[in-house]
């Protein structure tokens, strides 16, 4: 466990998973944490150097989101990448962890080599605001599984344990609260995100976006992926989480992607 | 040819994940790829898939148990 204090002095728990290779860095999305990629990190190692980290208001981390927006949030990594000394890293985010990895790489491109997003903030047709309003406020078992639900297309990917450790996580003090003000933040800031993702669409950086066919919480909406240009992979039967749903096609897509990209 | 359905790797920090529930019986014939179990780590649930195409032939974690990374959890006789 490798605690690191950013620019503004809160904690971010940041940990190097394995693998050697280029640098490469997981963006989970809201109310999650970097333990979700568990399906995907021994993959990802074959061909990088992986680490994740929780985002600010997430998992291990400090609950002191600022204003709570993607840009606040994005500055925050960027200052944890540079006091790690990481630069050009290959970034993967979903959702909420894809419109920072956007954010970041229009704001500091040099801190990108390549982007991977997965159901990205930004991209789609805008997450669900009932979604970011129900989730801070969960209390009950029933109502929580009710919810974790929407996320994916085969309910039995969203486990009793999954439920439980949910809800514990939302009593540690003052996450509810960083978790309401980045729900704002995502709706709020949806321009601005939209803009940064222009910024990126306008330049050369190598980018693949997977989004789930059923995605009901953010979804696809085919004519911006079209203008954002890239790599685009549709994943059938799978919803917002097609990383956990589908691991084996999205590892896949991911690697060979890496592969064209090649070594920066 | 028996071929056995290994516990995957879970990355660094699981060391062992609890067989949440098997989606096929003993004896049930499965497909290369198809899921046949969900294991559930603290942190996620994913699914299992069949290595090889043939009849499942023993469940040797039963659903509700905990086996570590690289245990085998069933065998099946492959075509």
């Amino acid at each position: 466990m490798t605690e690191t204090v950013d620019g503004s002095g809160a904690a971010i728990s940041f940990r190097k998973l394995g693998g050697s290779g280029p640098e490469m860095v997981l963006l989970h999305g809201f109310g999650s944490d970097r333990m979700s990629w568990l399906a995907n990190q021994p993959a990802l190692e074959t061909v990088a150097s992986v680490s994740a980290l929780d985002l600010p208001g997430h998992g291990e981390s400090g609950m002191e989101v600022g204003d709570g927006t993607v840009a606040t949030l994005s500055a925050r990594i960027a200052a944890l990448l540079d006091a790690k000394g990481l630069s050009a890293v290959h970034l993967v985010g979903h959702s909420l962890g894809g419109g920072i990895a956007l954010t970041l790489a229009a704001r500091r491109p040099d801190l990108v080599a390549s982007l991977v997003l997965i159901a990205p903030a930004g991209l789609g047709a805008g997450v669900d605001p009932v979604f970011l309003e129900a989730f801070p406020a969960l209390a009950d078992p029933v109502e929580t599984e009710a919810l974790l639900h929407r996320l994916v297309v085969r309910p039995r990917l969203i486990a009793k344990t999954l439920v439980g450790r949910v809800l514990d996580q939302l009593a540690k003090p003052g996450s509810r609260d960083a978790l309401r003000a980045i729900a704002t933040g995502i709706v709020d800031g949806k321009p601005e995100i939209e803009a940064a993702a222009a910024i990126v669409a306008a330049g050369s950086l190598p980018r693949l976006v997977i989004w789930g066919e059923a995605d009901t919480i953010n979804p696809l909406a085919p004519e911006r992926l079209a203008a954002f240009g890239g790599e685009h992979q549709i994943i059938a039967g799978a919803a917002h989480l097609p990383q956990i749903e589908s691991p084996r096609p999205v590892n896949t897509q991911v690697l060979d992607f890496l592969a064209r990209v090649g070594p920066r | 040819m028996d071929v056995p359905i290994v516990m995957p790797q879970l990355g660094n920090e699981i060391e062992e994940a609890q067989v949440d529930g098997w989606l096929k019986a003993v004896g049930d014939r499965v497909a290369e790829g198809e899921q046949i179990l969900t294991i559930t780590t603290p942190k996620l649930t994913m699914e299992i898939e069949a290595p090889a195409s043939g009849t499942l032939t023993e469940i040797l974690v039963p659903a509700d148990e905990l086996a570590s990374v690289g245990a085998t959890l069933g065998i099946i006789a492959s075509d």
